[in-house]
Protein backbone atom coordinates (compact mmCIF):
# COMPACT_ATOMS: atom_id res chain seq x y z
CA UNK A 1 0.00 0.00 0.00
CA UNK A 2 1.58 3.51 -1.12
CA UNK A 3 1.85 6.44 1.63
CA UNK A 4 -1.21 7.98 -0.62
CA UNK A 5 -3.32 4.64 -0.55
CA UNK A 6 -2.56 5.06 3.34
CA UNK A 7 -3.80 8.22 4.21
CA UNK A 8 -6.90 7.31 1.93
CA UNK A 9 -8.00 4.42 4.25
CA UNK A 10 -6.80 6.70 6.79
CA UNK A 11 -10.14 9.24 5.77
CA UNK A 12 -12.31 6.96 4.84
CA UNK A 13 -11.98 4.80 8.19
CA UNK A 14 -12.88 8.63 9.56
CA UNK A 15 -16.05 9.17 7.61
CA UNK A 16 -17.22 5.81 8.77
CA UNK A 17 -16.85 6.28 12.59
CA UNK A 18 -19.75 8.26 11.65
CA UNK A 19 -22.56 7.79 14.77
CA UNK A 20 -25.81 9.17 13.14
CA UNK A 21 -24.33 8.14 9.66
CA UNK A 22 -24.65 4.24 10.92
CA UNK A 23 -27.26 4.75 13.21
CA UNK A 24 -29.71 5.30 9.86
CA UNK A 25 -27.43 2.52 7.55
CA UNK A 26 -25.91 4.61 5.29
CA UNK A 27 -23.19 3.29 3.42
CA UNK A 28 -19.80 5.02 2.27
CA UNK A 29 -19.60 3.82 -1.60
CA UNK A 30 -16.32 5.60 -2.14
CA UNK A 31 -14.66 8.59 -1.81
CA UNK A 32 -11.70 10.60 -3.76
CA UNK A 33 -10.62 13.99 -3.40
CA UNK A 34 -13.62 16.15 -3.33
CA UNK A 35 -16.03 13.51 -4.61
CA UNK A 36 -18.13 11.29 -2.31
CA UNK A 37 -20.81 8.56 -2.62
CA UNK A 38 -23.29 7.66 0.08
CA UNK A 39 -25.79 4.94 -0.09
CA UNK A 40 -29.39 4.70 2.11
CA UNK A 41 -32.44 2.02 1.79
CA UNK A 42 -35.50 3.73 2.94
CA UNK A 43 -36.84 2.30 6.43
CA UNK A 44 -40.39 2.66 7.49
CA UNK A 45 -38.96 4.94 10.40
CA UNK A 46 -37.89 7.26 7.46
CA UNK A 47 -41.35 8.06 6.28
CA UNK A 48 -43.49 11.50 6.71
CA UNK A 49 -47.37 11.76 7.34
CA UNK A 50 -47.69 11.51 3.28
CA UNK A 51 -45.63 8.18 3.38
CA UNK A 52 -42.89 9.43 1.46
CA UNK A 53 -39.14 9.89 2.87
CA UNK A 54 -38.62 12.71 5.07
CA UNK A 55 -37.06 15.39 3.74
CA UNK A 56 -34.59 15.64 7.00
CA UNK A 57 -33.34 11.75 6.17
CA UNK A 58 -32.51 12.90 2.30
CA UNK A 59 -31.16 16.22 3.90
CA UNK A 60 -28.83 13.88 5.84
CA UNK A 61 -27.86 11.66 3.51
CA UNK A 62 -26.47 14.19 0.96
CA UNK A 63 -25.05 15.86 4.38
CA UNK A 64 -23.24 12.98 4.89
CA UNK A 65 -21.83 12.80 1.13
CA UNK A 66 -21.36 16.46 1.73
CA UNK A 67 -18.94 15.57 4.90
CA UNK A 68 -17.10 13.17 3.11
CA UNK A 69 -16.34 15.02 0.01
CA UNK A 70 -15.77 18.09 2.16
CA UNK A 71 -13.09 16.29 4.40
CA UNK A 72 -11.85 13.88 1.71
CA UNK A 73 -8.40 16.18 1.53
CA UNK A 74 -7.41 15.43 5.57
CA UNK A 75 -8.61 19.11 6.62
CA UNK A 76 -11.40 19.83 9.00
CA UNK A 77 -14.15 21.23 6.94
CA UNK A 78 -17.78 22.43 8.51
CA UNK A 79 -20.61 23.55 6.54
CA UNK A 80 -21.55 26.74 6.25
CA UNK A 81 -25.40 26.66 4.25
CA UNK A 82 -27.08 24.17 2.08
CA UNK A 83 -29.46 25.09 -0.43
CA UNK A 84 -31.59 21.95 -1.12
CA UNK A 85 -34.75 21.34 -3.71
CA UNK A 86 -36.74 18.65 -3.35
CA UNK A 87 -37.96 17.43 -6.52
CA UNK A 88 -39.35 13.91 -5.86
CA UNK A 89 -40.74 11.58 -3.32
CA UNK A 90 -38.47 8.42 -2.06
CA UNK A 91 -40.14 5.61 -1.19
CA UNK A 92 -39.92 2.93 1.26
CA UNK A 93 -37.45 -0.15 0.13
CA UNK A 94 -35.92 2.42 -2.24
CA UNK A 95 -31.58 2.87 -2.42
CA UNK A 96 -30.79 6.36 -2.12
CA UNK A 97 -27.67 7.74 -3.49
CA UNK A 98 -26.09 10.99 -2.67
CA UNK A 99 -23.05 11.99 -4.64
CA UNK A 100 -21.39 15.17 -3.72
CA UNK A 101 -19.38 17.15 -5.59
CA UNK A 102 -16.59 20.10 -5.54
CA UNK A 103 -17.73 22.84 -7.86
CA UNK A 104 -14.90 25.09 -6.38
CA UNK A 105 -12.10 25.72 -3.71
CA UNK A 106 -10.65 29.04 -2.95
CA UNK A 107 -9.17 29.56 0.19
CA UNK A 108 -10.87 28.41 3.11
CA UNK A 109 -14.58 28.46 1.10
CA UNK A 110 -15.66 25.26 -0.81
CA UNK A 111 -18.42 25.17 -2.92
CA UNK A 112 -20.19 21.66 -3.92
CA UNK A 113 -22.99 20.54 -5.46
CA UNK A 114 -24.82 17.21 -3.83
CA UNK A 115 -27.61 14.91 -5.43
CA UNK A 116 -29.38 12.32 -4.35
CA UNK A 117 -30.70 9.80 -6.71
CA UNK A 118 -32.78 6.95 -6.64
CA UNK A 119 -30.24 4.17 -7.14
CA UNK A 120 -32.77 2.17 -9.44
CA UNK A 121 -33.15 4.27 -12.21
CA UNK A 122 -30.98 7.15 -11.21
CA UNK A 123 -33.97 9.72 -10.99
CA UNK A 124 -33.26 13.38 -9.39
CA UNK A 125 -35.02 13.31 -5.80
CA UNK A 126 -33.13 16.25 -4.41
CA UNK A 127 -30.11 18.71 -5.48
CA UNK A 128 -28.10 21.18 -3.39
CA UNK A 129 -25.69 23.94 -3.38
CA UNK A 130 -23.84 23.83 -0.25
CA UNK A 131 -20.55 25.83 0.52
CA UNK A 132 -18.08 24.91 3.23
CA UNK A 133 -15.09 26.65 5.93
CA UNK A 134 -12.20 24.65 5.47
CA UNK A 135 -10.31 25.38 9.18
CA UNK A 136 -6.71 25.37 9.37
CA UNK A 137 -6.28 21.71 10.95
CA UNK A 138 -6.18 18.44 9.26
CA UNK A 139 -7.81 15.30 11.24
CA UNK A 140 -5.27 13.08 8.36
CA UNK A 141 -1.74 14.65 7.91
CA UNK B 1 -53.38 35.23 10.13
CA UNK B 2 -56.13 33.60 11.61
CA UNK B 3 -57.64 29.81 10.18
CA UNK B 4 -59.76 29.13 13.14
CA UNK B 5 -62.04 30.42 15.51
CA UNK B 6 -60.54 29.05 18.56
CA UNK B 7 -57.08 30.30 17.75
CA UNK B 8 -54.07 30.84 20.24
CA UNK B 9 -51.02 29.86 21.94
CA UNK B 10 -50.80 26.58 23.52
CA UNK B 11 -47.89 24.43 25.21
CA UNK B 12 -47.98 20.73 24.77
CA UNK B 13 -45.12 18.93 25.82
CA UNK B 14 -44.94 15.46 24.93
CA UNK B 15 -48.34 15.43 22.95
CA UNK B 16 -50.33 15.48 25.74
CA UNK B 17 -52.20 18.65 25.75
CA UNK B 18 -53.00 17.57 22.16
CA UNK B 19 -55.99 15.69 23.30
CA UNK B 20 -58.01 18.47 25.45
CA UNK B 21 -58.72 21.53 22.87
CA UNK B 22 -61.18 19.96 20.64
CA UNK B 23 -61.84 23.66 19.25
CA UNK B 24 -58.40 24.05 18.63
CA UNK B 25 -57.48 23.72 14.38
CA UNK B 26 -53.78 23.83 14.69
CA UNK B 27 -53.65 21.16 17.91
CA UNK B 28 -55.98 18.95 16.03
CA UNK B 29 -53.46 19.01 12.81
CA UNK B 30 -50.52 18.45 15.05
CA UNK B 31 -51.96 15.64 16.89
CA UNK B 32 -52.92 13.78 13.42
CA UNK B 33 -49.56 14.76 12.00
CA UNK B 34 -47.57 13.66 14.98
CA UNK B 35 -49.35 10.20 14.93
CA UNK B 36 -48.20 9.45 11.68
CA UNK B 37 -45.32 10.52 12.16
CA UNK B 38 -44.21 9.27 15.27
CA UNK B 39 -41.53 6.87 14.27
CA UNK B 40 -39.83 9.91 12.97
CA UNK B 41 -40.22 11.35 15.57
CA UNK B 42 -38.77 8.72 18.23
CA UNK B 43 -36.35 7.92 15.88
CA UNK B 44 -34.79 11.45 16.45
CA UNK B 45 -36.54 12.14 19.87
CA UNK B 46 -37.91 15.23 18.56
CA UNK B 47 -40.55 16.59 20.48
CA UNK B 48 -43.63 19.28 19.70
CA UNK B 49 -43.26 21.95 22.12
CA UNK B 50 -45.52 24.65 20.65
CA UNK B 51 -48.25 24.49 17.81
CA UNK B 52 -50.48 27.40 16.64
CA UNK B 53 -51.21 29.28 13.58
CA UNK B 54 -48.73 29.33 11.61
CA UNK B 55 -46.15 28.79 13.93
CA UNK B 56 -44.68 25.59 15.87
CA UNK B 57 -41.48 24.65 18.19
CA UNK B 58 -39.82 21.64 18.01
CA UNK B 59 -37.49 20.64 20.47
CA UNK B 60 -34.51 18.08 21.18
CA UNK B 61 -31.88 17.05 23.13
CA UNK B 62 -28.05 15.52 20.95
CA UNK B 63 -27.89 11.61 21.99
CA UNK B 64 -24.59 10.52 21.35
CA UNK B 65 -25.81 8.88 17.71
CA UNK B 66 -27.19 12.51 16.35
CA UNK B 67 -23.24 13.35 16.35
CA UNK B 68 -20.75 12.80 13.56
CA UNK B 69 -17.35 11.50 14.03
CA UNK B 70 -16.77 14.94 15.13
CA UNK B 71 -19.29 14.85 18.33
CA UNK B 72 -20.59 17.66 16.24
CA UNK B 73 -24.69 17.34 15.74
CA UNK B 74 -25.28 16.38 12.73
CA UNK B 75 -26.24 19.27 9.63
CA UNK B 76 -28.68 16.42 9.22
CA UNK B 77 -30.51 16.27 12.39
CA UNK B 78 -30.37 20.01 12.63
CA UNK B 79 -32.55 20.29 9.69
CA UNK B 80 -34.98 17.44 10.27
CA UNK B 81 -35.92 19.97 13.24
CA UNK B 82 -36.12 22.65 11.50
CA UNK B 83 -38.05 21.29 8.69
CA UNK B 84 -40.39 19.36 11.06
CA UNK B 85 -41.46 23.03 13.32
CA UNK B 86 -41.92 24.42 9.42
CA UNK B 87 -43.96 21.79 7.91
CA UNK B 88 -46.20 21.78 10.94
CA UNK B 89 -46.67 25.68 11.11
CA UNK B 90 -47.40 25.69 7.00
CA UNK B 91 -50.21 22.75 7.90
CA UNK B 92 -51.28 24.29 11.24
CA UNK B 93 -54.51 25.95 9.21
CA UNK B 94 -55.41 22.41 7.48
CA UNK B 95 -53.90 22.63 4.53
CA UNK B 96 -51.54 19.60 3.63
CA UNK B 97 -48.73 20.47 1.56
CA UNK B 98 -44.41 19.59 1.42
CA UNK B 99 -41.18 21.65 1.34
CA UNK B 100 -40.32 22.64 -1.98
CA UNK B 101 -36.97 23.90 -1.01
CA UNK B 102 -34.66 25.00 1.65
CA UNK B 103 -32.09 26.90 2.58
CA UNK B 104 -30.27 26.47 5.76
CA UNK B 105 -27.27 28.55 7.35
CA UNK B 106 -25.36 26.81 9.95
CA UNK B 107 -23.80 29.60 12.29
CA UNK B 108 -22.58 27.07 15.01
CA UNK B 109 -22.18 24.00 16.21
CA UNK B 110 -24.22 21.94 18.48
CA UNK B 111 -22.42 19.10 21.34
CA UNK B 112 -23.87 15.97 21.99
CA UNK B 113 -26.35 16.65 25.62
CA UNK B 114 -26.70 20.20 23.91
CA UNK B 115 -30.89 20.79 23.68
CA UNK B 116 -31.86 22.30 20.31
CA UNK B 117 -35.26 24.14 19.45
CA UNK B 118 -36.33 25.24 16.66
CA UNK B 119 -39.32 27.91 16.08
CA UNK B 120 -40.87 28.11 12.75
CA UNK B 121 -43.21 30.79 11.60
CA UNK B 122 -45.02 31.47 8.19
CA UNK B 123 -43.53 34.42 7.07
CA UNK B 124 -45.46 34.89 3.95
CA UNK B 125 -48.89 33.65 2.93
CA UNK B 126 -50.68 35.15 0.05
CA UNK B 127 -53.05 32.76 -0.33
CA UNK B 128 -51.83 31.26 -3.45
CA UNK B 129 -50.23 27.35 -2.82
CA UNK B 130 -46.86 28.25 -1.94
CA UNK B 131 -45.84 30.05 1.79
CA UNK B 132 -42.60 31.05 2.84
CA UNK B 133 -41.33 30.26 6.10
CA UNK B 134 -38.16 31.21 8.56
CA UNK B 135 -37.05 28.67 11.26
CA UNK B 136 -34.41 30.12 13.88
CA UNK B 137 -32.69 27.10 15.83
CA UNK B 138 -31.33 27.98 19.17
CA UNK B 139 -29.66 26.26 21.65
CA UNK B 140 -30.20 25.96 25.39
CA UNK B 141 -28.19 29.44 26.11
CA UNK B 142 -30.23 31.52 23.14
CA UNK B 143 -27.34 31.07 21.04
CA UNK B 144 -28.46 30.79 17.30
CA UNK B 145 -26.74 27.67 15.60
CA UNK B 146 -28.59 27.87 11.82
CA UNK B 147 -31.45 29.67 10.96
CA UNK B 148 -33.28 28.20 7.90
CA UNK B 149 -35.78 29.50 4.96
CA UNK B 150 -38.31 27.36 3.18
CA UNK B 151 -40.75 27.17 0.65
CA UNK B 152 -43.78 25.13 1.07
CA UNK B 153 -46.50 23.96 -1.63
CA UNK B 154 -49.79 23.06 -0.78
CA UNK B 155 -50.80 20.06 -2.31
CA UNK B 156 -54.54 21.15 -2.34
CA UNK B 157 -55.59 18.54 0.35
CA UNK B 158 -56.41 18.68 4.25
CA UNK B 159 -54.68 16.89 6.72
CA UNK B 160 -57.88 16.36 8.87
CA UNK B 161 -61.73 16.21 8.22
CA UNK B 162 -63.30 19.27 9.46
Amino acid sequence: MSDSDARRAKIKAHMQNDPWGNHLGARLEEVQDGYARFSLEVKPEFLNFHGMAHGGLIFSLGDLAFAAAGNSYGQTAVALEVKVNFVKAGQVGELLVAEAQVISLNGPIGLFEITVKNGRDGELIAQSQATLYRKKQMFVE
Amino acid sequence: MHCSLAGGSLALVANINLMTDENNLPKKVAQQLSEQDQKLLDLLGIELVEIEENRCVTRLIVRDDLANSGGVVQGGIVFALADQALAYACMSCNTAGLTLSANITFTRGAAVGDTITATAEVSFDGGGRTLTGRVDIINQDGTTIAEMTGVWLKVGKKVIDE
